[in-house]
């Protein structure tokens, strides 16, 4: 036993300092408390995630003592987390549906941006522009070969978004009106996973948020606009949507501070470094 | 004899022991036999605490997922469509393309990590030179405790590519899936298997060669069926590990919700398809993936009781 | 040559070389994993912090406290409750309906896999416990853990307690030992190192463990200052940072890291493995 002993002291005050640390928790701390303590917790969209980490990163340098959380896991699963307490504050890339407010009435959104739903190819596919018609074929499988719209004879690697993606329903709800996404296509959890997927894949299409696209893939016109800045804020390119940051109720305390600030030239600004139109600025 | 008989307090005093006589016995004896109650009511309570997790998470998933279950019926096994909503009603509830999948998978690691992980175990203990088994066989036997996520990561950056290089297609793909589980398996099938082999009693080898058999003959008919209860199990521990993966899975396979027609088309897992799901569903659907453990706990509970029963047939 | 010497050379040589190729593949695997990785360490590297969404580059520093902090918890839970309760079942019970209840329960419990384990501490902890656990936080995801080590060590502590041999446990007691005494100075020393494997290989496993920490623990980056933060372990780190943005050096570094602790792990493992197999033949 006397061997053990030094090992068993190491794993006590580890253990202590560990337990320590929690003790000093207060097991009520809500991002709706008033105060400049606390944290405030967010989960949602993937598509909104990089702009809630950045004004996460912004509003805790200037409001030391708050810790602004962010994680993942797809619209669906945002309003979800704010509607059962999970999350103090969900963030969507779609609007909230009439089964999700009549299971969560007291859910309030609030639009911070503007997002344009862009198609993106493999840089090395030829095909750079599709007509809406042939995106919508596209994606419910009707056309499966490139050399249908113009490429090379190779198949058409569809990716999805899981289907709790608000991304995916922007396109369901936008491009397919309502209609089904093939089934043959593979399925990645979050935007960054369908870049990289279809950066990796030269026959793949995939759908992201416009201000996601970066060099390793390619985004396609449709109907011959681009998903650019300025073709999202004068919405001659359709397929756009808000972004939702949702609060259970009207917004109280830390939560009501990071949106405050979201919403106010500080956390726009920001917004619109990324790429996205700023709610102040759509027209 | 019980050994708690030894223990009342009565006995603790009787003239067997062999103590000195004075009335501090009568003291210290009480106190101890207070101090042996607590240290029991200690232990009880551990062992209590330890059954009720075990069984509440058992009831847990039983109780959210059989409702569902005794509701959809036997299309939740045989449908092909699956598209899941938080209503009941709204959803069609389809699993068969992600049981097929989870087989599909399973199987296919197996059969290329049990011949290879055998072959490997033979080679280590009856071929290969003894300082290799040395340096080897520790190796080989921490890397069965590599994280799943590891493995997932050289999928996703090698024989994704790899696959999508040479046969076209996705790349994620059963055959994706085949290989990494594959290779995940092989050091549990390896270390296993040669402790198997090597645990067979000399003269058996020995005498076999005597009767004029070869080696391979010998490894053959006498060491490999001498072994083979150890084989087995280590084949169905490797199956159940193929069949429980899930972040390896999630990143190679596609996660496609069709029966795959070849060997490159994407897959769905049921774990895969759980993991992908879990943090958005609610409601009704929040409770198929409960039925979808339930579904993959049984597959497990078949697959490894069967190779269990053919293992005693055996014996 | 006759056919019997040729069927031999030709088995001799299938084993030779499919032996080798397993070899060859698994230590591929490994090398692939410690050449990418070990450039990448640097202590840089192990005190910075994650560079955040889409960005690449960056260091681990917070996902290995994660870590560390996630093992620990489920470490504190699952250890006395597995080796207190394997000592009650073995030295105060008799074999009996009950303990094959338990031990069998233990057996399906092991069996489930580790995505169903996290799911169910997603529903219990994170959302039904919300009071007590954070929802997301380091608390929800060792708990998880500790859920999912204990029938192992469970397990394996009972196997170890019950080798002691019964003829050193009546010689305890005839000695005059209590109980207790008997117990704490002859049974459990004797199996200390079997159970100690238990609880290494249930630590090495909480350590290498995704799925059943994907839902629970959060993966917000953040550095877990109680017990109700949420954080981001090194394994949930690679997942997010290899489908994110296929950062392959962030995530080759903490590959790397993981092989390098679960290799560790295992060959301490091993060491006390074979005292203890040394020990029990001496008595």
């Amino acid at each position: 036993m006397k061997k053990y002993a030094p090992l068993a002291l190491v794993a006590i005050i580890v253990a202590i300092v560990v337990m320590s640390a929690g003790c000093t928790a207060n097991t009520n701390q809500t991002g709706n408390q008033t105060g400049t303590a606390g944290k405030v917790q967010l989960a949602g969209s993937t598509s909104v995630q990089p702009h809630a980490e950045n004004l996460a990163k912004a509003f805790m340098a200037n409001n030391t003592g708050v810790q602004v959380l962010v994680q993942g896991g797809g619209s669906s699963s945002g309003i979800t987390a704010v509607g059962e307490g999970t999350a103090d504050i969900g963030m969507s890339s779609r609007n909230i549906t009439a089964s999700e407010m009549a299971k969560y009435p007291d859910l309030k959104p609030v639009s911070i941006c503007v997002d344009g739903i862009a198609f993106i190819v493999h840089p090395s596919n030829s095909v750079s522009s599709l007509t809406t018609s042939q995106a919508r074929d596209i994606f419910t499988g009707n056309i499966t070969n490139w050399a249908q719209v113009g490429g090379k004879n190779a198949p058409i690697n569809v990716v999805n978004r899981e289907a709790g993606s608000g991304t995916r329903d922007g396109v369901v709800s936008l491009l397919l009106n309502g209609g089904n996404l093939t089934t043959g296509g593979v399925t990645q959890s979050s935007t960054g996973a369908v870049r990289s997927f279809v950066a990796g894949d030269p026959n793949s299409i995939g759908y992201i948020s416009s201000a996601e696209v970066t060099s390793i893939v390619k985004a396609v016109s449709i109907d011959g606009v681009a998903p650019t800045f300025d073709n999202v804020a004068n919405r001659s390119y359709k397929i756009q949507r808000d972004f939702l940051l949702i609060t259970k109720g009207s917004p109280t305390g830390l939560a009501k501070s990071f949106l405050d600030y979201v919403l106010g030239s500080g956390g726009q600004a920001l917004l619109k470094a990324d790429g996205e139109v700023p709610i102040s600025e759509a027209k | 004899m019980r050994e708690s008989d030894v223990l009342s307090p009565e006995e603790q005093l009787s003239p067997k022991k062999p103590v000195s006589l004075n009335l501090s016995i009568l003291t210290g004896a009480r106190v101890r036999n207070i101090k042996e109650r607590f240290i029991e009511l200690f232990l009880l309570i551990c062992a209590i605490s330890s059954v009720l997790i075990i069984f509440l998470i058992i009831y847990f998933i039983f109780s959210q997922g059989l409702p569902f279950l005794a509701e959809v019926g036997p299309s939740f096994l045989t449908g092909s469509i699956w598209r899941p909503t938080d209503g009941f009603a709204a959803g069609t509830w389809g699993i068969f393309p992600i049981i097929i999948g989870s087989l599909l998978v399973t199987l296919g690691a197996i059969g290329i990590g049990t011949p290879l992980g055998v072959a490997c175990a033979v080679f280590l203990a009856e071929l290969a030179p003894p300082y290799m088994r040395r340096i080897l066989t520790p190796s080989i036997n921490a890397l069965a405790g590599v994280p799943s996520v590891v493995y997932g990561f050289f999928g996703l950056i090698v024989i994704v590519p790899w696959i999508r290089d040479q046969f076209g297609g996705f790349g994620a793909s059963v055959l994706a899936c085949w290989i990494i589980l594959a290779i995940m398996i092989l050091p549990t099938v390896i270390s296993i298997s040669q402790d198997s082999i090597r645990a067979v009693p000399r003269e058996y080898k020995e005498g076999s060669l005597a009767l004029g058999a070869t080696h391979w003959q010998t490894i053959r008919s006498v060491l490999l069926p001498a072994a083979s209860s150890g084989i087995v199990a280590s084949v169905i521990l490797g199956m159940g590990r193929a069949i429980g993966e899930t972040m390896a899975v999630l990143m190679v396979a596609g996660n496609t919700v069709r029966i795959p027609v070849s060997v490159t088309s994407p897959v769905s897992t049921l774990t895969a398809q759980i993991a992908l799901e879990m943090a958005y569903a609610s409601g009704a659907h929040r409770e198929a993936l409960f039925a979808m453990g339930i579904v993959l706990f049984v597959i497990i509970m078949i697959l490894t009781g069967a190779a269990n029963l053919a293992l005693r047939r055996r014996i | 040559m006759d056919r019997r010497k040729r069927n031999e050379m030709i088995a001799y040589g299938l084993l030779w070389a499919s032996g080798v190729s397993a070899l060859v593949i698994l230590i591929w695997v490994l090398a692939y994993i410690f050449v990418g990785g070990i450039p990448v360490i640097s202590w840089q590297f192990l005190t910075t912090w994650p560079a955040g969404w889409g960005h690449t580059g960056g260091g681990i520093y917070p996902t290995i406290i994660a870590t560390i902090q996630v093992t620990i918890i489920s470490l504190l839970i699952a250890a006395p409750l597995s080796i207190g309760g394997a000592i009650y079942l073995t030295e105060y019970t008799k074999e009996s309906l009950l303990r094959k209840v338990i031990r069998q329960g233990a057996e399906i419990l092991a069996g489930i896999p580790s995505i169903i384990l996290g799911l169910f501490g997603f529903l219990f902890f994170v959302i039904a416990l919300k009071e007590y656990t954070g929802g997301w936080s380091i608390l929800s995801g060792g708990l998880t853990l500790a859920f999912m080590i204990l029938p192992i060590s469970l397990r394996v502590s009972e196997e170890a307690l019950k080798t002691v041999p019964l003829e050193l446990r009546e010689g305890g007691l005839g000695l005059g030992a209590s109980k207790w005494q008997m117990i704490r100075t002859l049974v459990v020393p004797t199996a200390l190192p079997g159970i100690i494997t238990g609880i290494i290989l249930g630590m090495g496993r909480a350590i290498g463990e995704t799925a059943a920490i994907l839902l629970t623990v959060g993966g917000a980056i953040n550095i877990a200052t109680s017990l109700q933060d949420p954080a981001r372990p090194m394994t949930l780190n690679l997942y997010d940072v290899l489908t994110e943005y296929r950062d392959t050096t962030a995530a080759y570094g903490t590959a790397v890291i993981l092989v390098i602790a679960i290799l560790v792990i295992t060959f301490v493992t091993d060491m006390l493995m074979n005292r203890y197999t040394r020990n029990l033949k001496g008595l």
